[in-house]
């Protein structure tokens, strides 16, 4: 009960925050459906030029649709926290944090949790309502798979937390870390399938990559839902192997994000308090 | 003109001293903008060995329109960008007062007030994609004139971004959350991203006459490759210092409304 009620406290300081800038959430609202318009033509374009019906394993409708998902799923996956515990460094209020009966890591994760309520009620889903009367997307038919689609998102956007994480307690050492967020943005961007998917990438690389943590955030749970993977398949286009691997980085990067924590915390020494 | 100058090298001395404070945060910014500029065209090198590509582009020259674009987009960061923000925080604590007072032009004022260092990493990765592009598609496919023409659309494309700063900067004086500007205006620029050839007529129209995003990537590049007639480069320049004009009066008429929030 006393931890639901310190979940609940701080599920609602990110929502409040998040409330604060609705203004920005309306402009995303705008944004979004450009970036999908920008991508519809350039494809069609492209489509139409090499004159193919299907490029690295998509359709021309599929991989808008990947796009339109690609983005709701980004955006869902994007944490801020580092920004959050930059600022925290700087200020020299870390202290506070200590104070509190909730760990840092937890008071973290339920913050970020308030926060994305917003996104997904007012970006999230008049995205998909665009991308289905607009641009001819369709909803995945399969229960199981959607479910299964589901979990892996949240998987994902754990994955993408612990990242941030990490990235937030780098602080603790250098203080500032505009341009190492900056980079970790691009990067997480890059490589977990936001710009094109994977399958466009060198096969050499596509190997590699189910073995680090990137595509599980993005180009994996896309494509569950996408329904490319089966039960019956062998590798990675196994659905319980991918889901195995997720997994798997979740508990890895929660282990490093712990150790690390200890150092940071280890390092601090109170300034500005 | 001298104090003028001499108010924009003594912002850009405390521009520098304030981010040599972190020297390792400073250069990793730059860094990581320079290579976040090149993840870009390292996606359209995939997209070019999977497909034809954008039709009409060849890999060298989109990596060449790219590079324009992001030159355009740097040196706009690297001189202007911090100046819709100044007014904004001025506006909002009060201090903007003290800029009337000042013995400058306000507009003068605040614009020499712009700089931001990081946008270094942004134009480096422009000079490098625009290099690439150049000497493969080979130097020999350039004339003079073009390349003239090129670095006249290149500042026309600046003059352009400058216009959205200033449009975001006197939105301040209208209400305080003008923050969110920058995601919608620099959310239009998405459409310059790519050759306006692969929109639809009625696109195409209003991303040259009305917001006129493509003078920051696609006329340039477009001039330096196959060169531009007088009549076009009229009716792609005329947009754009309409769009000057507009801003500016913009200016002027919203900081009429301007109430000092200081008291």
């Amino acid at each position: 009960m006393k931890t639901a009620l310190k979940i609940r406290s701080q599920m609602l300081a990110g929502w409040k925050v998040a409330l604060a800038y609705k203004f920005d959430f309306l402009v995303q609202l705008i944004t979004n459906p450009i970036s999908v318009i920008v991508y519809y033509f350039l494809w069609k374009a492209i489509y139409a030029y090499t004159g193919l019906d299907v490029i690295s394993g998509y359709t021309f409708q599929q991989l808008i649709d990947y796009f339109v998902f690609s983005l709701i799923v980004g955006m869902i996956v994007y944490s801020d926290i580092d920004n959050w515990m930059e600022h925290n460094v700087v200020h020299g209020n870390v202290i506070q944090f200590f104070l509190k009966p909730i760990s840092y890591l937890a008071e973290k994760i339920w913050f970020e949790v308030g926060l994305k309520f917003l996104d997904i009620v007012i970006v999230a889903l008049p995205l998909i309502m665009i991308a289905i009367t607009v641009f001819g997307t369709k909803l995945a038919t399969s229960l199981p798979m959607t479910l299964l689609s589901f979990l892996m998102l949240i998987l994902a956007v754990i994955i993408g937390f612990m990242m941030t994480y990490l990235t937030g307690l780098i602080a603790f050492w250098l203080i500032r870390i505009h341009g190492l967020r900056r980079m970790k943005r691009a990067f997480l961007l890059f490589l977990s399938g936001g710009i094109i998917p994977l399958t466009f990438f060198p096969s050499w690389y596509q190997q590699l990559s189910h073995f680090l943590p990137f595509e599980y955030m993005r180009f994996v749970p896309i494509n569950a839902y996408m329904g490319r993977y089966s039960i019956t398949a062998t590798g990675f286009d196994n659905v319980f192997i991918v889901l195995g691997m997720q997994i798997l980085w979740v508990v890895v990067l929660y282990l490093i994000a712990k150790f690390v924590e200890m150092q940071a915390f280890k390092k601090f020494s109170g300034a500005g308090a | 003109m001298g104090k003028n100058f001499k108010l924009w090298m003594n912002s850009l001395a405390l521009e520098l001293a304030s981010d040599m404070a972190y020297k390792l945060n400073f250069f990793l910014k730059v860094f990581a903008l320079f290579i976040n500029n090149l993840l870009g065209p390292i996606a359209t090198v995939f997209i070019y060995q999977h497909s034809a590509g954008i039709p009409g582009w060849s890999f060298p020259e989109f990596i060449l329109f790219t590079g324009t674009f992001t030159l355009v987009n740097g040196i706009t960061h690297f001189l202007f960008i911090m100046m819709p923000v100044r007014v904004i925080e001025a506006v909002r604590d009060g201090s903007f007062d003290k800029f009337l007072v000042q013995p400058f032009n306000t507009i003068l004022n605040m614009t020499l007030r712009g700089w931001d260092l990081d946008g270094l990493g942004e134009i480096l990765a422009g000079l490098v994609l625009v290099g690439y592009g150049i000497f493969t598609v080979g130097l020999a496919e350039f004339t003079l004139l073009n390349v003239v023409l090129y670095i006249i659309l290149i500042l026309f494309g600046v003059l352009f971004q400058y216009c959205i700063l200033l449009i975001i900067a006197s939105c301040s004086f209208l209400f305080v959350r003008s923050y969110a500007l920058f995601e919608l205006l620099f959310g239009m620029e998405k459409f310059a991203r790519y050759p306006i050839d692969v929109f639809n007529m009625a696109l195409r129209i209003v991303l040259t006459f009305i917001f006129p995003v493509a003078i920051a990537s696609h006329y340039p590049a477009k001039t330096l490759l196959r060169g531009i007639s007088g009549l076009e480069f009229i009716y792609i320049a005329l947009p754009v210092i309409g769009f000057f004009i507009i801003s500016l009066g913009f200016w002027i008429w919203a900081m009429k409304k301007y109430r000092s929030a200081g008291g």
